[in-house]
């Protein structure tokens, strides 16, 4: 610290009183420096100061400041100090800083100080800038808003340069952000009780007993070392029975992302947690009572989830068990009771014993499941699982779409996640429609990155084309639909690029019948295809007709799909090729069409059938 | 005789390719024609002179990857562009936009904003070595960002707040 004095001390003596009664103190500094800080004009006057033989006292002075860090250069302040008793009284009041005020007083008597702070309305980034001239912070640590903050300090000096501080901090009122965290303290005062002890090399933390009525009531223990290195040798954090509501509310949202599925959250139940940190391990512990979640926009929920999740640094024996007895995805897909076991160790999650959800009639079973490396380069995991047949007449009626018959089931040979990238072996076969898709030699690449990078080849077999067409708009079409979609490229979900190719299966055993309005939609899919009949007429007259074979393909490249049917024409190709008098056929002139303008037409189909 | 003939010409060839360097140089104006346009794109701009016929840009910009990061910085411009309106945010002397004046966001929404501008810059720097990548010359990425730092200042709407050369925020 630099000090630069200039040194003025004079008190005069008012003759008309008692002796050493009603002095005029003045003190002045030129300029002091503490932490490359400058202070100047540095000014103390009290101009009726008592001094006796017990008592110097200054009821009315006042203190004068040039400097950057506070807003009013003239502070008041009185103080006393009791000679024989050491007793020193100090107060200041309407101290001017970050666009606030701050009283303080402190009192001290035999090293034990005793210091009282209410600060009023303070702007938290000028305080926050205030301390950083002082004190070395993170960088990216950040305070802003308003508070009101009451501070009650007890200060010990004991042997060994040991200080010991007690006391209570209330902060009555503002908006804090210490980045991501944010608090809005308007309803309940948030009060901090601590405890501790302060050696050269060492901080206790015998308690720090953090509370918000019915909001919040965590406490902490702790002992950190202060060499040269910080290190924490043991830290105990316990968050009583808390309403998760009150704490989603108060805490945890204003910390998530706008766009997140978890944002807009209605919670019931309790919750408790725990943590404890030695320098050899470390144990997290929370538990779920009764707990109902609920998405405001029915996208999912659950109820009645009850459980404990817990993590260890390096020991099994720890497992977390969750079960719930009900719950929902999509407004109206029911799932059932359930439970799922696993263990959290380290950086590894492992199910413990397989996953069995019901859905319905159905389920969706995960043999095994485990992933390792999480949150670091090298992430790596794998899957195993099915899909239990589920009616899709149930989900039918639960979507309130045109009921459907047949089932979807699927099986996943085994799914592996390495190098930010998901395999999967085997087959992915899902039965619906009466027929079976079937995906094999799946994969998506920077599942967790930007933007997202699927291939996959697709097998469509004997899809029934009456159970497909009828919970869409488009029109029934009877037969049956086989095909492929190959090379299936997708960039952030959307197609790059693939060839499919989709027709009436050769040995087709259903009837061939298509309505006008399919064919009418057909038409209207590509600008330019022809309907050939012996008469337009005849179109209108009836409403379904024979056809031999339908079928349509797609190869696309660079944003064009270039289109093929089930046979040549002279100019163009079949994409219905009729049959039986009266004879239909749907030809497709135009063999190049730009993949979303067509994708448009599809939709304008779409909205047009459904009205 | 002619064998030495021969062997001194094929000699002389091969020495004459193994000496021929071809230098590719950074486009420079098409690079600023092909950063209008995706800034057309991404901040919905229609105030473009329509005469910028942009099938003449000698500069590739479109590739399943770019349009996917140009579509999420459209998305988020909506977003954004409040905060470029009252000056919290501004637009940095390198190509990226940083929450210059977080008194004036909300402090309820401090941390969305904080959110989106990261995820702005992310997707800007991918940007930028993507249409790098499919230009074949990875290492224009510094070229390709230098254009868009200009480009995105020159572009911005009155009133919105750049940092010039010097790393002083200006407004426009």
């Amino acid at each position: 610290m630099k000090l630069l004095l200039l040194f003025l001390f004079y008190f005069y003596l008012n003759t008309s009183l008692f002796a050493f009664e009603n002095l005029h103190l003045k003190f002045k500094i030129a300029e002091l420096n503490v932490s490359q800080q400058d202070f100047k004009n540095i000014k103390l006057e009290c101009k009726n100061l008592q001094y006796t033989t017990q008592l110097i006292n200054c009821s009315n002075g006042y203190l004068h400041i040039s400097s950057d860090l506070i807003d009013k250069p003239i502070i008041k302040l009185s103080f006393s100090y009791h000679l024989k008793t050491q007793q020193l009284k100090f107060n200041i009041e309407q101290l001017a800083i970050a666009d606030g005020k701050i009283n303080i007083q402190v009192k001290s008597i035999n090293n034990n100080w005793q210091t009282k702070l209410n600060i009023h309305n303070i702007e938290l980034t000028q305080l926050l800038n205030i301390i950083k001239k002082f004190i070395d912070l993170p960088s990216d640590f950040t305070m802003a808003g308003r508070s009101n903050l009451t501070i009650n300090l007890n200060t010990k000096l004991q042997q060994g340069n040991k200080v010991k501080i007690q006391g209570l901090i209330r902060l009555n009122k503002g908006e804090i952000y210490i980045d991501p965290i944010y608090l809005n303290i308007n309803k309940q005062p948030l009060n901090m009780a601590i405890d501790l002890s302060l050696q050269p090399k060492k901080l206790n933390i015998h308690n720090l007993h953090l509370t918000q009525k019915n909001i919040l009531d965590l406490q902490t223990n702790a002992y950190f070392k202060l060499e040269d290195k910080f290190a924490i040798e043991r830290l105990s954090i316990k968050l009583k029975p808390t309403y998760i509501k009150k704490l989603y509310d108060n805490y945890i949202q204003a910390m998530l992302e706008e766009d997140s599925i978890f944002n807009q959250l209605k919670l019931q139940g309790m919750i408790k947690a725990q943590l404890n940190w030695q320098s050899n391990k470390r144990h997290a512990l929370i538990k779920l009572y009764n707990i109902n979640v609920e998405d405001q926009k029915k996208r999912f929920g659950i109820n009645k989830l009850h459980g404990k999740l817990q993590w260890h640094s390096n020991s099994q024996g720890y497992a977390s068990h969750l079960h719930w007895s009900n719950a929902y995805i999509a407004s109206s897909i029911k799932l059932g009771r359930s439970q799922l076991r696993a263990s959290l160790i380290k950086n590894k999650i492992k199910l413990l014993a397989p996953f069995y959800q019901p859905i319905f009639d159905g389920a969706i079973k995960i043999q095994q499941f485990h992933l390792n490396n999480i949150g670091m380069e090298n992430m790596n995991g794998q899957l195993r699982g099915e899909i239990k047949p589920i009616s899709l007449s149930k989900i039918s009626t639960a979507l309130d779409i045109p009921k459907l018959n047949g089932n979807i089931s699927g099986k996943i040979p085994w799914l592996n996640y390495r190098n930010q990238a998901i395999n999967i072996g085997g087959r992915l076969k899902m039965r619906i429609f009466d027929g079976e898709i079937i995906a094999h030699h799946l994969s998506i690449n920077n599942l967790l990155n930007n933007i997202p990078e699927l291939k996959a080849n697709i097998k469509i077999n004997k899809l029934n084309l009456k159970t497909l067409t009828n919970i869409t708009e488009f029109g029934e079409i009877q037969g049956q639909l086989s095909g492929y979609v190959r090379k299936l490229h997708l960039i952030d979900w959307q197609p790059v690029s693939f060839d499919a190719h989709f027709a009436n299966p050769l040995d087709d055993a259903i009837r061939h019948r298509i309505s006008q309005k399919a064919i009418q939609n057909l038409s209207n899919l590509s600008g330019n295809l022809a309907v050939n009949i012996f008469s337009n007429s005849i179109l209108k007259v009836f409403e379904n007709f024979y056809y031999k074979r339908l079928g349509w393909g797609c190869r696309l490249r660079k944003g064009i799909c270039h289109m093929s049917g089930v046979g040549a024409t002279k100019k163009g190709y079949y994409i219905v090729q009729g049959g039986r008098l009266p004879r239909l056929d749907v030809i497709g002139y135009n063999k190049s069409v730009d993949w979303n303008q067509l994708l448009n037409r599809i939709k304008s189909i779409s909205n047009t059938s459904l009205h | 005789m002619i064998f030495y003939i021969r062997y001194i010409s094929l000699l002389s060839l091969g020495l004459l390719i193994s000496c021929v360097t071809i230098n590719v140089y950074f486009p420079a104006a098409a690079a600023e024609q092909a950063a209008d346009q995706i800034i057309n794109k991404v901040w919905n701009d229609k105030t473009t002179n329509s005469s910028n016929n942009y099938n003449d840009i000698n500069l590739e910009i479109s590739s399943p990857t770019s349009t996917a990061l140009q579509r999420k910085m459209t998305a988020r411009h909506k977003k954004l562009k409040k905060y470029y309106n009252n000056g919290a945010i501004g637009i940095t002397n390198n190509a990226f936009i940083m929450l210059r004046s977080p008194m004036k966001v909300a402090l309820k929404k401090r941390n969305h904003v904080n959110q989106l501008v990261k995820a702005e810059n992310k997707d800007r720097l991918q940007l930028y070595a993507e249409i790098a990548l499919i230009n074949g010359h990875p290492e224009w990425v510094e070229n390709i960002r230098t254009i868009f730092a200009s480009r995105w200042i020159q572009r911005a709407s009155q009133g919105w707040r750049y940092q010039d050369n010097q790393g002083t925020w200006q407004r426009k």
